[in-house]
């Protein structure tokens, strides 16, 4: 009793009956939903368009038209939609003008409509949700006199983008396409790389408030059934709206606090139909271009997609350059800040004097130098991806070249500093994932505070953690450096040599069962 | 979120511990706060006092132009003892690491240099690998010399050093190859002379490292000529890069470049303790230069006379060395004690003690294996 006094007091007028206060139901969506959930459609078209407009009260863009379409009076349809979805010319081409003159009552109504507008058994409706549901998502809904039933057409046509190369994961040789925001788009354009009955799609919608549609995309012969559950029971856990795709991500992921990404994002509909084939789960959300792949392996953050497109010895060669950039952009600050606070003696003599020469004067201590030129170099890049392309090259060209060079001219950063923070912010664009990419900031800088503090043992046992970190960490249950550890030769044919693509395709890459 | 902030202080305290627990933080010293040394020079005073000289980097000059150096000076009872004494003129601390050479003066040298040599093995950021050179005046000089190859004469003396080693005209004895022979073994060694060249042809001020100085025990005993040193590096198998000049035919003079070369120490013990020492050198070279019109392709047995001759020259240069070393300082300087210590360690230890003697009186056998077998892009001289 007490608490449905403080409900009632919070929800100002939640209403118990729905007759009476018709008008009441949209003010609190939630409980809104839960009284039209199991409201069947009404007999009479007014009662249908009255309880209608009850519920999308305030919402300019629902338009009801009705229409005679009998030579007996009280014969009418409606048909309702976001006006802004779709356009006059097509209803009035697709709908109205298909309906014949002389459509006589005496017809079956509900056969009459379903073969002139050809409308599929799964489009008929008989309550209010799944009615709601279908405008919301922008079809029309076509009611009727006498009919306690509705029809979904779907005639929409939503603002959308063309298909587009992704401007992160560019390639020399590979297909220029990319997925976009429609989910319809996407499908096909998987569909259209895979000819395969195998090639599953399940649909789940998720949310609280905004109901989006995500999709699970998988190869059924190759998929491990049981990632394959563990995902749609993670999926289905999901309480919260999503927009993109990252929400989806963090709401799914092993570790929410993980130092390393374990899922794979991908813009490429190339690179996610191979990953299909490789075995993995693709989870497709509704108006983001953005593709996950399920489970993720260190390795694959390390793979670009322009591998797959030419030599394998080149190939290989640039994979082995992304492995040594990538160390380079995680150990080089730390490491040139140990030798030359602690390990002078490893420093080689004629360079000792250009660095003695160069820090000569310098206020900072080495580590605090590369400190500050690291984060100016990190807020300069965070500012040149908000500057607008019509002022951002004067903008950087002042950032990086004149600012460097001042500082180093005013004797507060060294010349050799520079080229080190130089060299690690252009290293970390070898590797190709944007994701790995943001995380190796964070450990650049851990890394480095341990050779300012420890010198190399500090750098060691900074690197030592990471390794010990990222080998114990899990994708969906699947180890993360999985060829490399726990080490499987058979699998490294495309870690860091890319095999040719004959003796690759034998094996099916990574992860195929 | 309360597991994750445990976790994260669990870490914040795995991380600090070696930051407590190592004392790493101690030696961080920033780089332009060192002096780092790189040569030192030692010589012994008139009242008996050691006299180091240091030549450091220079950190202040901006212009890169000339000498990158400054040297100074101090005198002390001690060898740290001197050094430390730097200390009042230079506000910066001492970097032993990069020490490219240490030179030794003459007076120094007679005296004994058992000092130096624990000083530079004891400190552990005095690497183990620093060559050894003597010099006939004061080891001061070396230092201070302005030299033009380099703007860090201590670098232009090891690029010296590292070129003259393969031409086999001076030895590279670094300071743990110093204690190794004389500790053990023949107890004798050489190392490397180095002097301020008087009698160039130029006008700039150089060095000239050609020559070796010969030890006994720590003790300076007498010096090698250029040629003596040349033999005694035959010996050792030590040249890569050396031109042998031999007459063919008469009064026509041939350069012979030799470009590889070896050497194996055979040593027999017959059973009255009879040591037999049979040195095999190796070597193979083409010509260089000639003058003489003769055609070694069309007359290959040219190449074989050719090679006699070199033969020849090896040898006189190898036995040169070894009568000097017999003759002059009865010290067995090419260390074959220590190949016999490591054949015969049984023998070796009652052999041990005077084993300066019996090699004065030993025979050695040299068999010089020479090749000449490339003429060059021409056969015949042009004209």
């Amino acid at each position: 009793m007490n608490m449905k006094k403080i409900k009632d007091f919070f929800s100002l007028n939640e209403p118990e009956n729905f007759d009476n206060n018709l008008l009441s139901y949209s003010v609190i969506k939630n409980n809104n939903e839960k009284k039209y959930n199991n409201q069947k459609l009404f007999k009479t078209l007014e009662q249908n368009e009255q309880y209608l407009k009850s519920i999308f009260n305030n919402c300019y863009d629902l338009t009801i038209r009705k229409i005679s379409l009998y030579n007996e009076n009280k014969g009418k349809i409606a048909i309702a939609y976001l006006n802004e979805f779709t356009t006059e010319k097509l209803i009035n081409d697709s709908i109205i003008n298909k309906f014949p003159l002389n459509l006589s009552a005496q017809n079956d109504i509900e056969e009459s409509i379903k073969y002139t507008l050809a409308i599929n058994d799964n489009n008929i409706c008989e309550n209010f949700a799944q009615c709601i549901d279908a405008i919301l998502d922008g079809n029309v809904i076509i009611f009727s006199d006498m009919l306690n039933k509705a029809f979904i057409e779907n005639i929409k046509s939503p603002p959308e983008r063309s298909i587009e190369e992704p401007n992160i994961e560019s390639t020399i040789r590979g297909p220029r396409e990319g997925f976009t925001e429609s989910m319809s788009k996407n499908i096909i354009l998987l569909r259209k790389k895979i000819k395969n009955i195998n090639l599953k799609t399940e649909k789940h919608t998720i949310g609280k408030n905004v109901k989006s549609n995500i999709v699970i995309c998988y190869m059924e012969d190759a998929v491990d059934k049981k990632i394959l559950e563990e995902v749609k029971a993670r999926i289905r856990k999901i309480n919260i709206d999503t927009f993109a795709s990252n929400y989806v991500l963090e709401a799914i992921s092993d570790d929410k606090f993980s130092l390393v990404p374990t899922i794979f994002k991908t813009e490429r509909p190339d690179v996610a139909a191979s990953k299909l084939l490789e075995g993995k789960i693709l989870i497709l959300v509704d108006n983001t271009p953005i593709v996950l792949s399920i489970p993720a392996l260190f390795v694959e953050f390390m793979q670009a997609s322009d591998d797959y497109y030419t030599n394998y010895i080149p190939a290989t060669l640039n994979r082995c350059f992304r492995y040594i950039g990538l160390m380079i952009t995680l150990t080089l600050p730390g490491i040139y800040v140990a030798l030359v606070t602690f390990h002078h003696e490893l420093i080689p003599t004629p360079f000792i004097t250009t660095i003695i020469k160069a820090r000569a004067g310098i206020p900072l201590p080495s580590m605090w130098e590369c400190f500050l030129m690291l984060s100016a170099y990190e807020i300069i890049r965070e500012a040149g991806l908000r500057i607008p392309k019509t002022i951002g090259q004067t903008v950087s060209i002042v950032g990086t070249l004149i600012l460097g060079e001042a500082a180093a001219r005013a004797g507060i950063v060294s010349e050799p500093m520079i080229i080190v923070v130089a060299f690690v912010g252009t290293a970390l664009y070898t590797i190709p994932s944007p994701e790995l990419n943001s995380m190796i900031l964070f450990i650049r800088y851990i890394i480095l505070l341990l050779g300012g503090a420890l010198g190399i043992f500090g750098v060691l046992c900074g690197l030592l953690f990471l390794i010990t970190y990222m080998t114990s960490r899990r994708s969906f249950g699947v180890p993360y450096m999985y060829p490399i550890m726990p080490f499987s030769l058979k699998r490294n044919e495309d870690v860091i040599v890319r095999t040719p693509i004959e003796k690759l395709d034998k094996k099916m890459k990574l992860f195929r069962r | 979120m309360k597991k994750i902030f445990n976790k994260f202080i669990i870490m914040l305290l795995i991380l600090s511990m070696p930051t407590i627990s190592f004392t790493g933080c101690k030696d961080a010293t920033e780089i332009e706060k060192l002096a780092v040394i790189l040569a030192v020079g030692f010589d012994v005073t008139s009242d008996n006092d050691y006299q180091v000289s240091i030549e450091i980097m220079d950190s202040i000059t901006l212009i890169s132009k000339g000498r990158q150096t400054i040297t100074y000076c101090a005198k002390g009872e001690t060898v740290f003892k001197a050094i430390d004494n730097i200390y009042k003129n230079i506000g910066q601390k001492f970097n032993y690491a990069h020490i490219q050479y240490i030179v030794i003066g003459d007076n120094m040298a007679k005296k004994g240099i058992a000092s130096i040599i624990d000083f530079s093995l004891r400190y552990n950021q005095i690497r183990p690998t620093i060559p050894f050179l003597v010099t006939n005046g004061e080891a001061r000089d070396i230092i201070e010399t302005n030299i033009c190859t380099n703007v860090i004469p201590a670098i232009s003396v090891t690029d010296l050093l590292n070129l003259q080693r393969n031409r086999g005209e001076t030895i590279y004895t670094t300071n743990l190859d110093f204690v190794n022979s004389i500790a053990h073994g023949s107890r004798s060694t050489t190392c490397g002379l180095i002097n301020i060249d008087k009698h160039k042809l130029d006008t700039h001020v150089n060095y000239n490292l050609s020559g070796a100085a010969v030890f006994n025990k720590d003790k300076l005993v007498g010096y090698l000529s250029t040629r003596e040193t040349v033999g005694l590096n035959w010996i050792r198998g030590d040249i890569n890069r050396y031109i042998v000049m031999i007459e063919y035919p008469e009064n026509y003079k041939i350069s012979l470049d030799v470009t590889d070369s070896s050497s194996n120490t055979d040593i027999d013990m017959s059973e009255n303790n009879n040591v037999n020492i049979k040195v095999n050198i190796k070597s193979r070279s083409f010509i260089r230069e000639m003058t003489g019109m003769v055609d070694p392709n069309k007359n290959p047995s040219i190449m074989d006379i050719l090679s006699k001759r070199q033969n020849e020259i090896i040898y006189n240069d190898a036995y040169l060395v070894i009568n000097k070393a017999q003759r002059d300082f009865q010290l067995d300087i090419f260390d074959f004690g220590n190949t016999i210590m490591r054949k015969y360690p049984n023998q070796w230890d009652y052999m041990k003690n005077n084993w300066n003697d019996a090699f004065k009186n030993m025979k050695i056998d040299i068999n010089v294996d020479s090749r000449v077998n490339k003429t060059g892009v021409l056969s015949k001289p042009p004209i």
